[in-house]
């Protein structure tokens, strides 16, 4: 069942839920998207994840741990337990796309990949890097100084959505957009169902219009900006229970298609861990027409700087995230975007991220610490799939200057950050202005495709 | 020293009180009184800025701020006489915990005190398990007067008032517009449901979800 925002609106203008204003969302000077059927998809790794393990290894060959001190460098897959050496480095059939041995299904589409390297963070601190990474700006010490970009892609797109911008396990920011752009986030898929389920205890027949007349008699008067958010927040609550769209969220359900999608995404196995349920919230919600941006937490548990936790668990607990994003993918590169004859896949663009890397070094305890260097990967609508950008160096693995236009290294270029990715998204929809103010060019090498 | 913005005058000036230990000394001459009473200084209008007093001292704005979601539920379960709102022991307001925002000092370390729309949803799902236990509920804290069933005027707005002073701790005696409201409101449901103790239900559910429990 697919739901658009205007006839939620209608209905809830019709039921004197919503004032007339919102209908029509104010547009920032002259910047309109030149790009309306593209898609959101933000995949978030959770605690900063291990570029050698994932998006940008080393061969132990070129890279052994007896050197590490002379290139500072150490792969050190051979201290990982009953990790097969053949499985070492994950080769695909794209030149230069080689991944490291937790990659997981999403090496399989290599060719949609377009992979970041040698990106440059500000911040090792994990709530400022999180920050950071959600809203493309560096916070002011712990405070964010914009939108999460979501928000910002939710308000330019979003406004024919009943929930332009979903959120789960993440944090969500908004400042100073419209609070119809604010992420709607909860910590669960279930707690979304239940959100938008009716209680379990009913009112009396009547009861509720009754008491949406009594709020309504109580709003007259009000001029306060945050009282009359009170109320406009109390009559969203209820509109989205009356949508009755819960039971697209409802991943205990025995239906057919539910189980078949629990077992697409490895949700009844674990094998796509905690992220599983949550990408496929962000199918149901991409393709139910529920929502334009979806932010989900993928991959958890990578914050391992004790040497146990980096041998034993951050490996699967990446893996788990990777392959949760990868039966997205999948799932949204199988299902037809209306009668266009392209994919979801075509229509949506998936970003993979985390708020930093781990060191290339092991540290005292065999673990490894948090790094400045990241890498980023994006697939999807608008993205030049099959190609690396940029290129960590071979002494320390440490950022080099890149061709924003051509992708690759160039003394002349630039170091990549999360404000360039951010640019580059909304270049991608056709906004050239700066309306974010990331004060960074797009990174036009990725841009492409669909 | 005279320390009212805007000048200097008569009984509604602010004393400082004097320096405590040893003389006062005056800080625009520099003399030396006694520390018995307070030595004025012979400032004139001129010499005292004009800029009027933005804030009046009997002002005392500030902004309203939302119930933490702990406020609530213990809030809620101890006005109710214990009704807790969830199924078993343990509260769906702590099963919500994280969506709703409350800090757990790892991954957020500040709570979200913002009326949200989950929270507002939330709200009004305990208030609707809550206040359907706490009407039925023999021997009820809920009611005021003496004859539940009763629709004069007169019980009803005694009852309306009991509960604005249980669940919104208003002063049974503030003759608030608000009240005839809430008169309305029972009164609409008697006509739709032919139930008191729906019109009560109903009631208890607006004040609950009202800002004027949440905010404070």
């Amino acid at each position: 069942m697919r739901i658009d925002r205007r006839t939620f609106l209608e209905l809830a203008a019709g039921m004197g839920l919503v004032s007339g204003a919102s209908l029509l969302p104010r547009r920032l000077g002259a910047s309109e998207p030149t790009v309306t059927d593209r898609y959101f998809v933000f995949a978030y790794f959770s605690g900063g994840w291990d570029m050698l393990l994932g998006l940008d290894p080393r061969s132990p060959d070129d890279f052994p741990s007896e050197r590490a001190i002379e290139t500072g460098i150490e792969p050190a897959y051979d201290t990982i337990p009953n990790l097969d050496p053949a499985d070492w480095l994950v080769e695909t059939a794209v030149e230069g796309m080689t991944f490291g041995p937790y990659i997981g299904g999403l090496a399989a589409h290599a060719e949609r990949l377009a992979v970041l390297r040698g990106m440059t963070m500000e911040s090792v601190a994990h709530s400022v890097a999180r920050r950071h990474a959600l809203t493309g700006k560096l916070p002011a010490g712990s405070s964010v100084r914009g939108s999460s970009v979501a928000t910002l892609l939710a308000y330019l797109l979003g406004q024919d959505q009943p929930i332009p911008n979903l959120v789960c396990g993440m944090n969500s920011f908004n400042l100073g957009h419209p609070s119809w752009a604010s992420g709607l986030a909860t910590d669960t898929v279930d707690d979304l169902f239940q959100a938008l389920s009716p209680g379990d205890t009913p009112l009396v027949t009547g009861s509720r219009d009754a008491l949406e007349s009594f709020f309504a008699a109580q709003e007259v008067g009000l001029t306060s900006p945050k009282a009359l958010e009170i109320y406009t927040n109390r009559r969203t609550a209820r509109a989205i229970v009356d949508l009755d769209i819960a039971g697209i969220f409802d991943l205990a359900s025995d239906s057919a298609e539910m189980v078949q999608l629990r077992e697409a995404f490895g949700v009844d196995s674990g094998v796509t861990g905690p992220g599983g349920p949550r990408a496929l919230m962000a199918a149901q919600a991409l393709t139910n027409g529920v929502s334009r941006c979806v932010s989900f937490k993928a991959g958890e548990g990578l914050d391992t700087h004790q040497g146990a936790e980096w041998q034993v668990d951050h490996g699967p607990n990446l893996q788990a995230g990777f392959d949760s994003v990868a039966a997205l993918a999948t799932h949204l590169a199988a299902t037809p975007f209306g009668s266009s004859g392209e994919s979801w896949l075509d229509h949506t663009t998936i970003v993979c991220m985390s708020e930093f890397a781990r060191e290339v070094l092991l540290n005292s305890n065999g673990g490894r610490d948090h790094n400045l260097i990241n890498t980023m990967v994006l697939l999807g609508g608008g993205i030049q799939g099959g190609q690396v950008i940029g290129q960590t160096s071979d002494l320390g693995m440490l950022a080099q200057p890149v061709d924003l236009d051509t992708g690759q290294l160039s003394d002349g270029g630039e170091l990549m950050t999360n404000e360039h990715v951010a640019r580059t998204l909304l270049a991608g929809i056709g906004i050239e202005e700066d309306v974010g103010d990331y004060r960074e060019a797009p990174i036009r090498a990725l841009l492409g495709g669909a | 020293m005279c320390l009212v913005i805007g000048g200097c005058g008569g009984a509604e000036s602010l004393k400082s009180p004097s320096m405590s230990g040893g003389d006062a000394t005056d800080a625009t001459t520099g003399t030396t009184g006694t520390t018995d009473e307070p030595t004025l200084p012979g400032v004139t209008e001129s010499e005292v800025g004009s800029v009027p007093e933005l804030i009046s001292p009997e002002s005392r704005v500030r902004q309203k701020k939302r119930m933490t979601v702990r406020q609530v539920r213990d809030s809620m379960e101890r006005i109710t006489g214990g009704i807790v709102w969830g199924s078993g022991d343990e509260s769906d307001w702590d099963t919500y915990a994280a969506t709703l925002g409350v800090a757990d000092y790892q991954a957020r370390t500040s709570s979200d005190r913002t009326p949200s729309v989950l929270f507002q949803k939330f709200l009004d799902d305990a208030a609707a398990h809550t206040c359907a236990r706490w009407v039925a509920a023999p021997g009820s804290s809920f009611f005021e007067v003496d004859d539940p069933t009763s629709t004069e005027r007169a019980d009803v707005v005694a009852n309306i008032e009991g509960l604005r002073w249980q669940i919104q701790g208003r002063p049974r005696t503030d003759d608030a517009p608000v009240i005839e409201d809430y008169v309305d409101l029972y009164a609409t449901m008697v006509r739709r449901t032919a139930s008191t103790s729906a019109a009560w239900n109903t009631v208890c559910v607006a004040m609950f979800t009202h800002p004027d429990f949440f905010m404070y």
